[in-house]
């Protein structure tokens, strides 16, 4: 292999992070905040705060009215499949399928943006803790492996990645979804508030609450506040909303010493056995398809769950034949994502005289309120749990295309108004970590810059399903108890794992170097200068959306890193 | 009270300055725009404008064709919709241009239109309600129905969860 050896100082740094997305922007702010001089490498093109192309564009302006492009049927086939990611508005902030092909053993929608920003630029941006009814649940149930973490040594870094980030939400005093640093809470509408107050008279175990979610409320920290356009998916001019750009990449540039290389695919980890360390990283120009290495004393794998692992898994050496770290032969394994697409949704005939101004970027939620660890709580079909987002509102012009027999002056000037009040709510529920679901390498199926390319054989088994009935009814009778009327539920149960756009596991934590992948730490078991701290690290899934959680390890991750640096340790 | 007075007052509310004077000039634009289709032919095209704007016709609000649902549609036609759909809905639309639909009355085009939707007379209900989304679509995101139809509101900056109707006289926002 031709490897390109440009002066090796220039192509050293304290710091290397692979990807630039959720947890690599909060490597790249916390490692060069720190004091190191950090090299940030991106796999994709650069994405500067502000260039985004469609961020202002109305709904006339997109030449099919926001819809998706045969174009994208044709190159983003498996991308198309959520229906929505890419619409005109978004589809260039999604993956070409023809050019990053992957192959399923069982079916997965494996949703990605390989640009700076990743898909920090298109999140649905709800941020809620795990707390320890998560992080004791694998040993009190036995499925997967203990996480060698309990909620007192995250809560400080929950605390700082909020106060960083800027979370718009309600404190409630819930021991199953802790407390946070929140911004003012997105206001609810008239139904949503009459919705919660029928919620909290018909059921003492529930309860109905402002969401928790990465838009601002109020001008922070020389980000804007919102402006309740709910574009956020495009990019947000105002930096309304979190993402790399806008929040953690800027305060890494700030510094002074970050250096951003966009277009750089990391191949492998290099191991050096003497030292039993990484010495740094092996990658291809995604442009020239020049292969080159980058030296440093701490490697951060941010890549994204499914990615990270693959570099890992990559970086076969005579001391790990399998794989980096993978003594346990878990790297691949646990594979999860939630699954959701299920819960209800009805009419509601009062405040007819009322209506809402603004398009908020949020919704309202529903904590967890099963197997909270009680006798009451406990659920005799499933362990685990789930919770709902949702909202309220007017019915809008789409309901008088049905109606066949209606048509002319009379009607039009009705979709000119808002309809009837609706409301709907989604659950989404906990995936145990399976052994069996996983992903693996395919080397005989190599993408065009020669790489293996990754087959998924992960699926939902009997505990989610289970769930999923009591998901829906819980979800009706909550709405019929709001006095809301025609309430049905939906369940789409043969929703792909991936489609939820949070898979995680694959390079799990864990006390035990034979069961695990990483220390509680985030550290490779058995390559301590290597760090994972994206979603691979997943011990077990909880309900809840999972990006706030790793910022928190990411920071944590960053500040052990430079600690050991400093003590000699690495 | 006067439609264009209440849309003014409303849109002055939210901070959106409209004059009758650009309401005319953007519908003039756009109504004079009646250059030849792209994708369907002539008189398939004709058949789409007379079936559109009969659905939704002008009237104190502007109607299908000054809104130019007839361009969506052809555009649609010609680059997003998929083959299976182009096939559905070009044969509907030449049954209905053999049927000479475009030069009816518009009272017995209604009556087409009435039976489509009432009974298994083709081209179907199917293709009816397919073409009634283009329609719908191509006319409740158009420029026209935001500025003249709708409250149009782009940069709301602020929320109110429980705001009276009567606040907007009854419209609703353009989403």
């Amino acid at each position: 292999m031709n490897v390109s050896t440009k002066g090796t100082a220039q192509h050293t740094y304290d710091a290397i992070v692979v990807g630039s997305g959720i947890s690599g922007g909060w490597a790249a702010k916390e490692l060069t905040e720190k004091g190191l001089h950090t090299l940030v490498l991106e796999r994709g093109r650069d994405v500067k705060h502000g260039d985004y192309p469609t961020a202002m564009t109305e709904q006339w302006e997109f030449p099919g009215r926001n819809t998706i492009t045969r174009k994208s049927r044709e190159r983003q086939a498996k991308q198309s499949r959520t229906d929505y990611t890419t619409r005109e508005e978004t589809a260039h902030w999604y993956v070409d399928d023809v050019d990053n092909p992957y192959a399923e053993d069982k079916p997965f929608d494996w949703c990605r943006g390989y640009h700076v920003g990743g898909r920090s630029l298109m999140w649905g941006r709800q941020s809620y803790r795990l707390g320890d009814l998560d992080f004791e649940a694998n040993a009190q149930d036995g499925f997967g492996v203990d996480w060698p973490i309990r909620y007192a040594e995250i809560k400080p870094w929950y605390d700082h990645a909020e106060r960083f980030a800027g979370i718009s939400g309600s404190n409630e005093g819930l021991p199953q979804l802790p407390d946070g640093e929140f911004l003012p809470p997105f206001e609810m509408n008239c139904l949503e508030q009459h919705v919660k107050e029928r919620i909290a008279k018909t059921f003492s175990d529930r309860r109905l609450i402002n969401a928790r979610v990465a838009n601002l409320t109020q001008p922070h920290l020389g980000r804007g506040n919102c402006q309740y356009r709910n574009r956020c998916s495009r990019g947000c001019p105002y930096g309304a909303y979190f993402s790399s750009n806008a929040s953690t990449l800027p305060a890494a540039a700030a510094t002074g010493r970050m250096t951003l290389r966009p277009f750089s695919i990391v191949s492998e980890v290099i191991y050096n056995p003497a030292s039993g360390k990484a010495t740094g990283v092996r990658i291809l120009d995604a442009e020239t398809g020049e292969a080159m290495e980058y030296y440093a004393k701490v490697i951060f794998l941010c890549a994204s769950a499914i990615a990270s692992t693959s570099i890992l898994m990559n970086s076969k050496s005579d001391r790990f034949p399998s794989g980096m770290g993978n003594d346990s032969g878990e790297l691949g394994h646990n594979l999860m994502d939630h699954h959701f697409k299920v819960g209800a949704a009805g009419r509601y005939d009062g405040f007819q005289d009322m209506y809402y101004k603004g398009r908020r970027p949020t919704g309202i939620y529903i904590p967890r309120f099963r197997n909270l660890g009680d006798a009451a709580t406990k659920q005799k079909d499933y362990v685990r749990g789930f919770g709902y987002q949702g909202g309220g509102s007017r019915t809008n012009w789409t309901r008088g295309v049905a109606e066949l027999a209606r048509f002319g002056a009379d009607l039009k000037a009705d979709l000119f108004k808002p309809g009837e009040w609706r409301m709907g709510i989604g659950s989404w529920g906990e995936h145990l970590p399976y052994h069996e679901n996983r992903m693996y390498l395919n080397h005989d199926q190599t993408d065009k810059w020669g790489q293996p390319t990754v087959t998924f054989d992960c699926e939902f088994k009997s505990n989610e399903m289970n769930m999923r009935k009591d998901m829906q009814a819980c979800a009706i009778e909550m709405l019929e108890a709001s006095g809301l009327q025609d309430v049905n539920g939906f369940d789409d149960p043969t929703s792909a794992p991936g489609l939820c756009i949070h898979e995680m596991g694959t390079a799990r934590m864990g006390h035990d170097p034979q069961t695990s992948v990483l220390n509680g730490h985030n550290q490779v078991h058995a390559v301590p200068n290597v760090f994972v701290t994206d979603g691979s690290f997943m011990t077990s899934s909880s309900c809840v959306n999972p990006s706030l959680t790793y910022m928190a390890f990411t920071a944590r991750a960053a500040d052990h890193a430079v600690n050991e640096l400093n003590r000699h340790n690495l | 009270m006067n439609r264009r007075e209440a849309l003014k007052r409303t849109a002055l509310l939210f901070g959106v300055a409209v004059s009758p004077g650009t309401l005319t000039r953007a519908l003039a634009e756009l109504a004079t725009d009646s250059a030849a289709p792209r994708y369907l032919t002539p008189s398939q095209y004709k058949v789409v404008a007379a079936m559109a704007e009969r659905l939704l016709p002008a009237s104190d609000t502007p109607g299908a064709i000054d809104a130019g649902v007839p361009q969506f549609i052809d555009v649609t036609y010609g680059l997003f919709i998929s083959p299976a759909d182009r096939n559905k809905l070009r044969t509907g639309l030449a049954h209905l241009d053999r049927m000479g639909f475009d030069a009816l009355p518009a009272p017995e085009q209604d009556d087409t239109i009435h039976t489509i939707a009432t009974t298994d007379e083709a081209p179907g209900k199917d293709w009816l309600r397919q073409f009634r989304w283009l329609t719908f679509n191509g006319y409740f995101t158009s420029a026209v129905a935001a500025k003249s139809g709708f409250i149009w509101d782009p940069i709301p900056g602020g929320y109110d969860g429980c705001m009276p109707l009567a606040k907007t006289d009854g419209i609703a926002f353009f989403e």
